[in-house]
């Protein structure tokens, strides 16, 4: 039949070619050799400046001053009851920003959520979400010392307020923009209720959410340390607070350090995350790099 | 396989009347293709024959019974994809075996199977984002298939492919439609595509959108749309959709300039079937 014989120029595609995971290989290797890289030159250009006394030693003082510094003394600030240590400043401030970007994430989509399942809820919570979400998370630190005092409690306050009201609304956009002809689709195909929402709602804003709780994670990370610079009197910030009044320059560059080391390590593992969990965006981008 | 009725329908959103008073009865594994401007109304009325909407006014019916939800035995494909682009391939296709209470190995082995009567069993593990425009609206269509609809409602389904592989997924309907013995509607702005896999052609109006003229496609195919009779009736409804089109993109100064530029020198259109009005220009 003169049809059957035309649908063999489609039929029998070309094999799944190999080229891929190659590819991302070396994309991975190039963007760790970057990273790398970008460390040396920083560092060189720090050393050699103290050096040559470009740099003020006294107020820079570059990595071979801090590292050793902080190994020899432990680097704590403060007298008596007062004295914090940089290794238990370090692990209080990551366990704060913890819990308050948890609470703050989950409250955020949680909320979200309902919002946008009850149009009801949606007309007064959006408002609200909207009001709250930009007053600054230093702006909170009064409130929250008044209620929590100056320990953890309050700590976790301000980066729960920082991020919550944006991740709601984050979450409400990221529901509301999922293609209607999806869910037809869906529906059509026999897909309703709990098991549409799951399989097919939840999925398709999962990206903008991701994106969401990634830029939530810089905003709880400053939010914690604003809060430990302006009045709770522990953690990271405070140390590097302290640092400076006591002018321990030494350990106020190790504070800056640690934070921008800490801050960039959970954004790559929040960036992990988001690849297992949304594993088919980075062969859908490997598609789109082969082509290109 | 189901035969559908539409009696009386009208369809507004708010004031705007989208759907005025449509009359009409497709047979049973027949293949209608509906064609008009844009807005008027073809696109709602598959969503009312689906299940989507609901009419304002009037029935539908499939079988007999009227449709008040999506029908199991009835798929609608878009003209984007729509594949879920965190599905495999094949779950893709399991997808709505799954929403029918298969196992997970069950759906997954079927859509195996399906994706080896169209040619793309090799794809199977891949992810919509790593596949060229044709094979997304491939799988798409296998993904509907597979679930063996007794109705199949497509909205433009070619309409974002290359001239070429849009032939080549119209020989492929063809022989699938062949195959199954679907009732199809195919919803498409493009009067060639009507011609080469209708049984019959209904062609709308705009604004309110109705039903201006039905026309019964005799011809076997393969077709050639040069054939004197096809040709005929093709120019005839071109010149008709012409007007259509005229009349719902522009205003009446412009179409005295397009008159004169000899664009209004439309033949009288001639009902063939069962036209039910006149066009009102």
């Amino acid at each position: 039949m003169g049809l059957a014989s035309n649908l063999k120029i489609w039929r029998g595609p070309a094999p799944p070619s190999s080229e891929g995971p190659a590819r991302r290989r070396a994309r991975r290797w190039r963007s760790l050799g970057g990273l790398i890289a970008a460390w040396i030159l920083l560092g060189t250009v720090w050393e050699t400046g103290a050096r040559l006394g470009v740099l003020n030693p006294a107020i820079l003082p570059p990595p071979s001053q801090f590292i050793p510094y902080l190994i020899e003394t432990s680097g704590s600030v403060g007298l008596g009851v007062n004295k914090i240590s940089y290794l238990a400043s370090l692990v209080e401030t990551v366990i704060r920003v913890g819990i308050g970007f948890g609470l703050g994430v989950g409250g955020g989509l949680i909320v979200g959520t309902l919002l946008s399942a009850i149009p009801l809820a949606r007309v007064i919570g959006v408002p609200i979400a909207q009001i709250l979400a930009p007053i600054a998370p230093i702006a909170w630190i009064p409130l929250a010392i008044v209620l929590f005092g100056t320990g953890d409690g309050a700590a976790v306050f301000v980066v729960f307020m920082g991020i919550a009201a944006s991740m709601t609304l984050a979450t409400v956009a990221a529901l509301g923009s999922v293609p209607g002809e999806h869910i037809k689709s869906a529906r059509s195909l026999g897909s309703s209720g709990w098991r549409l929402w799951l399989r097919v709602t939840l999925p398709a804003a999962a990206p903008g959410v991701a994106t969401a709780v990634r830029l939530s994670f810089f905003a709880a990370w400053m939010s914690v340390l604003a809060g430990e610079m302006a009045g709770i009197n522990s953690g990271l910030g405070s140390l590097v607070i302290l640092g400076q009044q006591e002018f321990q320059m030494k350990l106020v560059m190790a504070g800056l350090v640690t934070i921008g080391i800490l801050g960039f390590g959970f954004d790559r593992l929040l960036l992990l995350i988001r690849r297992r969990l949304l594993w088919w965006e980075t062969r859908g981008a490997r598609a789109v790099a082969a082509d290109a | 396989m189901p035969e559908i009725r539409i009696t009386d329908v009208c369809r507004d959103f708010g004031q705007h009347r989208v759907l005025d008073q449509v009359d009409l009865r497709l047979e049973s594994g027949s293949l209608t293709a509906l064609v008009g401007p844009t807005g008027c109304g073809k696109t709602t009325l598959l969503e009312l024959i689906a299940g989507l909407q609901n009419p304002t006014r009037g029935t539908i019916t499939v079988d007999g019974e009227d449709v008040v939800g999506p029908r199991r035995d009835s798929i609608l494909i878009f003209q984007q994809h729509n594949l879920f682009d965190w599905l495999t391939v094949r779950d893709n296709v399991a997808f709505g075996l799954r929403n029918r209470g298969l196992s997970k190995r069950e759906a997954r082995r079927r859509a195996i199977e399906q994706l080896e009567r169209v040619g793309l069993a090799a794809f199977a593990d891949r992810v919509p984002g790593e596949l060229s425009g044709g094979m997304r609206q491939r799988v798409a269509l296998a993904r509907a298939l597979v679930l063996a609809p007794r109705l199949l409602l497509m909205d433009e389904p070619f309409g974002s492919l290359d001239h070429q592989t849009r032939r080549i997924m119209q020989r492929y309907l063809l022989t699938t439609w062949r195959q199954s013995r679907a009732t199809v509607v195919l919803v498409t702005h493009d009067l060639d595509e009507a011609m080469r896999l209708a049984d019959r052609i209904v062609l709308f109006s705009a604004s309110p959108g109705r039903p201006v003229e039905v026309v019964d496609v005799p011809a076997q195919h393969p077709r050639n749309l040069e054939d004197g009779q096809l040709r005929r009736v093709r120019d005839r409804l071109l010149a008709h959709l012409q007007e259509e089109v005229a009349l719902s993109e522009f205003a009446g100064a412009e179409l005295a300039a397009l008159g004169e530029a000899g664009f209004a020198s439309i033949p009288p259109v001639v009902k063939v079937h069962g036209g039910v009005s006149d066009g009102s220009a």
